[in-house]
């Protein structure tokens, strides 16, 4: 009977110390609350909760990016009736036409920015302080070299991305569009050079960090892993060398300790996984309804017989394009970095 | 940052002066001629006269503080998991303790003593409770023994 309470206490002895040392996943941010499932257990079942959730808010996105499009044809169409008629003036219609495309379709791309670059400013923020937690339950896993290479890269690239992102490539947007206004009116060939040097150097800019960023965390997983690797062997060995009592409660605290960590870092990973596609999700479906139904009017708008038309939305289509491919690269470098935190020391 | 996004806008900006100037005198002409040469004159100042200019120092000062960032979030997990550690072996130590003191008859307070990190060891062990001299000289050769704490090491309070 003694043997039995002696090992049940043996037993919630091993418990206590494990819960002291504690990994939480800090909460979402207000505007993903709403999507968050109530269950994070299963990242599955979590991703198909929130993408449900997203889909079911976005009519009235649907409804309004189709009547601003409906508008812009409007618009491409009264353009090519007047230019069908004799004594239209073709450079006052090109002017006239692309000045109430811009006029129908800025504000709403404007609106487009700045969603967009308010989910990359909350995407990172709640990056920055997600990744502690994970830094340290690698850490506390026996992954500290892995952990402050992990840490320190992601945060550096997070915070150039961000960077260039809202002081750069926002602005480049705009100048995009400005430039794609201008060759709309004036149908001059270093307008159109210039607007397609903008568009690429904005594709290269974010493929380039992505790439680096990718090629970092790949090279530094297999510098560190190995690095701790080492060190976690040298520990065992250490272990080994003792007396053989002390040596195996020495050995069966480390593995406590190793797996309690090990599910502590999974269970915050999952839950920052899918609390950061619940922040990104949203408005990457809205800014992506936007940029399908402006291609869609630019192809339907070819029929009329205003092809300069047709390009400017097409061109309004790509900066939707862009704002959607910052949103996404921002939200590839977190779910990526916390996939490598929670796949450091298994 | 924000020097990239001004020189970007010089070079739209000398663009669209030069595309409205050419779009108003035409491409031919000797008018036409001297406005494409001064634009094309334009547009490659603007282009090449910043890099002039260009400095790298501080370029990347923005990643200053993320290493030491990098190793305190390592270090508050080291240190959790250490004393989540010491935590375990302290208690299984003085079980095992405990629970030989009972196969000898006798219950007694048990108090571990841990040192080092890397991994934490018994150093040293505070026995407090009456036990018989014999069992006491039992339980002290074990404790030597088993997990190594030398006698001079053990310390037993409340005995005759």
């Amino acid at each position: 009977m003694r043997r039995a309470i002696l090992g049940i206490l043996l037993l919630l002895a091993l418990a206590m110390p494990v819960s002291a040392m504690e990994f939480t996943a800090p909460e979402v941010p207000d505007s993903a609350q709403a999507l968050m499932p109530a269950e994070t257990e299963s990242f599955g079942e979590g991703l198909w909760q929130v993408f449900k959730a997203a889909v079911a808010a976005l009519q009235p996105d649907v409804a309004e990016a189709a009547g601003i499009c409906l508008a812009v044809v409007g618009a491409v169409l009264l353009a090519s009736l007047v230019k069908g008629m004799p004594g239209g003036s073709e450079v006052v219609v090109r002017l006239v036409c692309a000045l109430s495309i811009s006029g129908v379709l800025l504000s709403s791309t404007n609106a487009m920015v700045r969603l967009g670059t308010q989910t990359v400013t909350e995407m990172s923020e709640y990056g920055k302080l997600l990744w502690p937690v994970l830094a340290a339950a690698l850490a506390a896993q026996g992954g500290a070299t892995s952990s402050t290479a992990l840490y320190a890269g992601t945060v550096a690239f997070d915070t150039l991305l961000c960077a260039v992102i809202s002081r750069l490539l926002v602005p480049m947007v705009y100048i995009f569009l400005v430039l794609s206004v201008a060759n709309s009116v004036t149908g001059e060939a270093l307008l159109k050079q210039l607007r397609d040097f903008v568009r690429w150097l904005m594709v290269w800019a974010l493929k380039t960090i992505l790439y680096v960023f990718t090629g970092y965390i790949g090279i530094t997983g297999v510098i560190s892993g190995t690095a701790d690797a080492a060190t976690v062997k040298a520990a065992r060995l250490t272990i080994t060398g003792m007396v053989p009592v002390i040596g195996g409660i020495i050995a069966d605290a480390s593995e406590t300790i190793i797996v309690g960590a090990g599910v502590m870092k999974s269970a915050v990973g999952v839950y920052g996984l899918i609390a950061v596609i619940a922040v990104c999700i949203a408005p990457f479906l809205q800014i992506g309804i936007q940029y399908l139904m402006l291609k869609a009017a630019a192809a339907l708008c070819g029929i009329f017989g205003v092809p300069e038309a047709s390009e400017l939305i097409q061109d309004f289509s790509s900066a939707m394009g862009h704002v959607l491919a910052m949103t996404g690269s921002v939200c590839f470098l977190l779910l990526i970095s916390t996939v490598c935190f929670m796949k450091g020391m298994g | 940052m924000d020097a990239i996004r001004e020189y970007l806008l010089r070079i739209a900006a000398a663009a669209l002066i030069c595309s409205i100037l050419t779009a108003i005198t035409g491409k031919k002409g000797t008018l036409g001629t001297v406005v494409k040469l001064v634009s094309g004159l334009l547009l490659t100042l603007t282009v090449v006269s910043p890099w002039t200019a260009v400095r790298f120092d501080g370029i990347l000062d923005f990643a200053g503080d993320i290493s030491a960032d990098a190793d305190a979030a390592a270090a508050s997990g080291e240190n959790a998991a250490l004393e989540a550690y010491s935590a375990i072996i302290k208690e299984e130590t003085e079980a095992y303790i405990l629970d030989k003191a009972d196969s000898l008859g006798t219950e007694l307070t048990v108090n571990v003593l841990l040192e080092g990190d890397s991994p934490p060891v018994p150093v040293s062990v505070e026995l407090g409770g009456s036990i018989s001299p014999y069992g006491k000289q039992v339980l002290s050769n074990l404790i030597e023994e088993e997990l190594g704490i030398g006698q001079e090491d053990q310390i037993w309070t409340g005995q005759p």
